[in-house]
């Protein structure tokens, strides 16, 4: 099993497979079953199985089935993400808690920055550009805003690419497309390339009657723009 | 310095009186209380725990631009615009060739305007399209002239302001297919007597969905359709 770690991460996992394997008369017992995937528990300790062959050795402290393919393993209180089909770890074991927002996993760490798992797409978000925090409460919107200090930019949620949008001081959940407002408290609609999309956000306010509604459900705020982008609901 | 909208809505109920038409300069506006002078002493400290910035001398420049309500707007040039993406309510201000005034038209309906310096209505279709160097004629073959510039007219904070003051969530509702039926109230009313007449415009204005900036346009180009009344 090939794991991503530290030197004493890996010196426990080799002495606990040793130990597992000396054992081989314990049986192990069935403790759930999430996704086709069996947690099972041998002595003290927690592995998988999957159509009764065993893919995690029981060697770990806890084991959380995240989504078909992929779990998370604790060992002496470091984390890490495996992927059983690939018979690997995708990440280190740099991390020390979880918390469950939404469909993702966020996965902290106490001197680093936190990894994002997206259980939807079953994608990783290394969090490269040290963003402070991530847009978890909504995971249909096309992009997914990220916030570092006061500023705002963009992750497509399909590719993981990461837009970075010019002094933008609030970003909104919408389906489609990315709204920012600027320093001066206008609202604009963003294209990819960072340009501002005129006709577009038109054309979109043209289509809701007149008047469209952008919401950002983490900061609770709710603005009402006309075709300039300008903010009514002052 | 870019006002903060809170102290604007603020000084905006401190400082203005809801609409009003003024005889002698015949304009409908949203005029400034008497007796202003003893207001920022009294505000200061307010304004200051919203925005510090925020000094007399920006107190002096939104009472000036608060009496200049008609020229108070972003200007947004562009070359070419579709009627279909244009909203009733919507103001085009077009340079003529051969002309130093510009003409600025509400939009009131599909197609259809209103030219605010006049009170005259003009219908262009449906598809029409204004293209710089373009001819401008109407629907019935009435030429106005060729089109030198165009731009958009966006209410400006003190509009959006008083807006919410004076009219309500006015954006909480659709914007009205036309806008033709204030215009004819208007109009109809002539001068009016009365405020009932006044806090009437404003409710229309929130159920058509229409912003200061749209309604106090429409109001004044109907001015000039009472002075035609008036000779006859």
């Amino acid at each position: 099993m090939e794991v991503k770690g530290g030197e004493i991460i890996q010196d426990i996992i080799n002495h606990r497979l040793k130990y597992d394997s000396e054992i081989f008369f314990v049986d192990t017992f069935s403790v759930s079953t999430e996704f086709n995937m069996t947690i099972i528990k041998k002595k003290q300790y927690y592995g998988v199985s999957l159509n009764s062959e065993i893919v995690i050795p029981p060697i770990y402290d806890e084991i959380v089935v995240l989504t078909h393919s992929t779990v998370a393993i604790k060992i002496k209180n470091r984390i890490s993400l495996y992927n059983i089909y690939r018979k690997k770890t995708i990440t280190d074991f740099s991390y020390n808690s979880m918390e469950h927002i939404g469909s993702y996993w966020k996965l902290n760490n106490d001197s680093g920055p936190f990894l994002i798992f997206d259980t939807i797409r079953e994608k990783l978000f290394k969090n490269k550009g040290g963003y402070d925090e991530y847009n978890l409460r909504c995971d249909h919107t096309e992009y997914c805003w990220v916030r570092r200090g006061r500023f705002f930019d963009f992750i497509h949620r399909g590719t993981g690419e990461s837009f970075s949008l010019p002094g933008i001081v609030m970003a909104y959940d919408t389906e489609a497309g990315m709204f920012g407002k600027n320093e001066n408290g206008t609202i604009s609609l963003f294209e990819e390339s960072g340009i501002e999309n005129v006709i577009r956000l038109r054309q979109m306010v043209c289509e809701a009657g007149g008047y469209l509604t952008l919401t950002n459900y983490t900061y609770n705020i709710q603005h009402v723009i006309d075709v300039y982008g300008n903010i009514l609901n002052i | 310095m870019v006002a903060n909208n809170t102290v604007i809505k603020k000084l905006i109920k401190e400082c203005c009186r809801s609409l009003s038409y003024n005889d002698e300069e015949r304009q409908f506006t949203f005029p400034l209380n008497p007796c202003i002078g003893h207001i920022w002493d009294r505000v200061k400290k307010d304004i200051k725990s919203i925005d510090i910035d925020f000094h007399l001398n920006d107190f002096n420049q939104l009472l000036n631009r608060l009496c200049d309500l008609h020229n108070q707007c972003l200007r947004i040039e562009t070359k070419r615009i579709a009627d279909v993406l244009i909203l009733p309510g919507e103001i085009l201000e077009l340079f003529l060739v051969d002309s130093s005034t510009p003409i600025r038209l509400v939009k009131m309906k599909r197609g259809q305007y209103l030219n605010v310096n006049t009170g005259q209505g003009y219908s262009f279709g449906e598809k029409h399209e204004f293209i710089n160097n373009n001819r401008l004629e109407t629907s019935e073959g009435y030429f106005l002239g060729s089109i030198k510039s165009i731009a958009l007219l966006s209410p400006s904070c003190e509009h959006i302001a008083l807006s919410k003051v004076y009219i309500g969530d006015y954006y909480r509702n659709k914007i009205s297919d036309s806008l033709w039926p204030i215009f004819e109230m208007v109009v109809n009313d002539a001068n009016p007597k009365c405020n009932t007449r006044l806090s009437e415009y404003l409710l229309m204005a929130r159920k058509m969905g229409i912003n200061s900036f749209s309604l106090l346009n429409i109001l004044n180009a109907s001015i000039h359709v009472w002075r035609l009344k008036e000779v006859k």
